[in-house]
């Protein structure tokens, strides 16, 4: 190509330095790391930080350590997280330590939704790929799609539905995700402009998201327009309680004045609502009850010093903390280009990264 | 200095078996090349812990993507392609946060250092991390890897003319940053 150089053979021989071959661990844990990928939906390239994270989150692992081997958290244990095989004697160890990956959903132009993991180093992966699940233009009249995870990796997510400009509410299974999606039924009229508001929000009123609580269930609080007048409607407002492992629902008309509050009884009874009486209790068969139990804490907070405002809409940023306590996203643009970063606690280390944020899924390091 | 070239023979049966989902027939291959990638990916990332990423996941990438390849007698060439790929991804994310001082940190220890001072190390550390991942790419393959431009080229999926044009900037810029690194005002800017 060129003549060698004195600059090129000092360039050379300080390349020969340096490692050149794996350390047996590290072939261990790929040859590992090929064997495993045989049996997840797909592969968590993660392993090496195990030691980093080890340090940064030392306290809190070591105490998740010792509950785990207290059994407190059998759960924990036995959910095979993202398919793995538990051992029937395992034995807490560090590498049984859980964490969590921020999951962000991403529209691409062929009308196909990317559900993306993104871990402590900022690194993307493609959980699944929801096939023309999103099919309007992406442009700042329209909104970016948007769904919420369980704890048990199932994500509720509003995608295309029966008609234009309605959406139907889908549950995927993102540790399973060659299972056939679930259509909860009974959203007849919701249309697409509803998910605008569709924000991470706890606060009261306006914002609407759908809401997990125990066992998988999910409440999802959405209007119909209910025409009048020869151009006017009036909203029609409802909370749907819907089964997150059959799909089944039922749906409870509410009145226009009561505020739907994004948090379950801890109970699982219901969801708290705010009604013109107070703080209570909706149950799916629409009874109230006394709300006992104060609102628990909120998962995501306002988080004005990260940019305040989004300038078009006035919408706040929010920031939202794992539940390991590890990782922070916090969020940011607007309901038709929404953007986040994933931030590490501990080193204060950032990503960014484009789509709108839809929780956490627990990964098995 | 001539590493082992992205042309010697392969065992195409071996390729094929693989191919077919045959785990041992790809761990062989594995152990076969591993070493060879995670050479090169250490002196594209200058990071062992990121190099051995890169490494993962190159081979869990070919494991997914193999039965695709149509001529087994490409794939290591299409072997160090994934490679690229993924330190691509791992150099993203790191350049994206990294503050100047964590590369002076992340350098390893030279194995040798007998012939060559450690400012001098340092400068062409300093140098080579202010390169990008495509000029980093051609001058390891060549330079390392001791492969002619149109080799990279069919790597890369380059023409070899832009190859070289790439190699040619690379050296030129890592010259003129020793050079400003020697002047008694140097930035730290790492990469």
């Amino acid at each position: 190509m060129t003549a060698p150089t004195g600059f090129d053979r000092f360039l050379e021989e300080w390349l020969v330095e340096g490692p050149s071959e794996l350390s047996d661990g590290a072939a261990s844990r790929i040859v590992q790391a090929i064997d495993d990928s045989q049996r997840r939906p797909s592969w968590l390239p993660w392993r090496e930080t195990m030691n980093r994270m080890m340090l940064a989150v030392g306290g809190v692992a070591a105490a998740i350590v010792l509950i785990v081997g207290g059994g407190m958290l059998v759960g924990w244990g036995t959910n095979g997280l993202l398919g793995g095989q538990p051992s029937p004697t395992a034995t807490p160890t560090p590498a049984a330590i859980t964490t969590h990956e921020a999951v962000f959903l991403r529209r691409d132009p062929s009308s196909d939704i990317l559900v993306l993991g993104v871990d402590s180093r900022g690194r993307e992966r493609e959980i699944t790929r929801l096939p023309n699940a999103w099919r309007l233009p992406i442009s700042r009249l329209t909104p970016a799609p948007a769904g919420v995870i369980s704890s048990t990796g199932l994500l509720a997510m509003a995608v295309n539905g029966p008609a234009s400009g309605l959406v139907r509410w889908t549950i995927y299974d993102l540790l399973q995700p060659d299972d056939p999606p679930i259509i909860i039924p009974g959203f007849p009229q919701q249309d697409i402009d509803q998910l605008d508001y569709f924000l991470v929000t706890d606060r009261t009123g306006g914002d609407a998201r759908p809401w997990w609580g125990p066992d998988d269930q999910l409440a999802i609080y959405w209007f119909e327009r209910i025409p009048q007048g020869p151009s006017g409607s009036t909203p029609n407002h409802f909370v749907t309680f819907a089964d997150g492992k059959t799909g089944e629902a039922t749906s409870v008309d509410i009145p226009d004045d009561w505020a739907f509050r994004p948090y379950w009884a801890p109970d699982g009874s219901g969801v708290f609502t705010e009604t013109t009486n107070g703080l209570r209790v909706l149950r799916p068969d629409g009874t109230l009850a006394a709300a006992s139990d104060p609102l628990p804490e909120a998962s995501c907070q306002p988080a004005p010093e990260e940019g305040s405002a989004d300038p078009a809409t006035g919408r706040m940023s929010f920031a939202c903390v794992s539940p390991d306590d590890v990782l922070v996203v916090i969020t940011s643009g607007n309901a038709s280009f929404p953007t986040g970063s994933v931030r590490i606690q501990d080193s204060g280390e950032e990503f960014e990264v484009e789509g709108s944020f839809a929780g956490w899924l627990p990964a098995d390091r | 200095m001539a590493r082992s070239p992205v042309r010697g023979s392969v065992d195409t049966d071996l390729v094929e078996r693989a191919g077919r989902k045959d785990k041992e027939a790809f761990t062989s291959l594995f152990y076969r090349f591993g070493d060879r990638l995670f050479a090169v990916a250490y002196r594209i990332l200058r990071d062992r812990s990121r190099a051995e990423d890169a490494v993962q996941q190159t081979f869990l990438t070919a494991w997914r993507e193999l039965p695709k390849l149509r001529d087994p007698q490409r794939f290591e060439a299409w072997l160090f392609t994934l490679l690229v790929n993924a330190c691509r991804t791992e150099i993203r994310h790191v350049g994206r946060w990294q503050p100047g001082l964590r590369a002076v940190a992340d350098i390893e220890a030279p194995v040798d250092d007998s012939q060559r001072n450690l400012a001098q190390r340092d400068e062409l550390e300093r140098a080579f991390r202010r390169l990008s991942l495509e000029q980093r790419t051609v001058v390891v393959l060549h330079h390392y890897m001791d492969l002619p431009a149109d080799e990279i080229g069919r790597v890369l999926d380059l023409p070899a003319g832009t190859v070289r044009s790439r190699l040619h900037y690379a050296r030129q810029q890592m010259r003129a940053a020793i050079e400003a690194d020697s002047r008694p005002v140097a930035s730290e800017g790492l990469a």
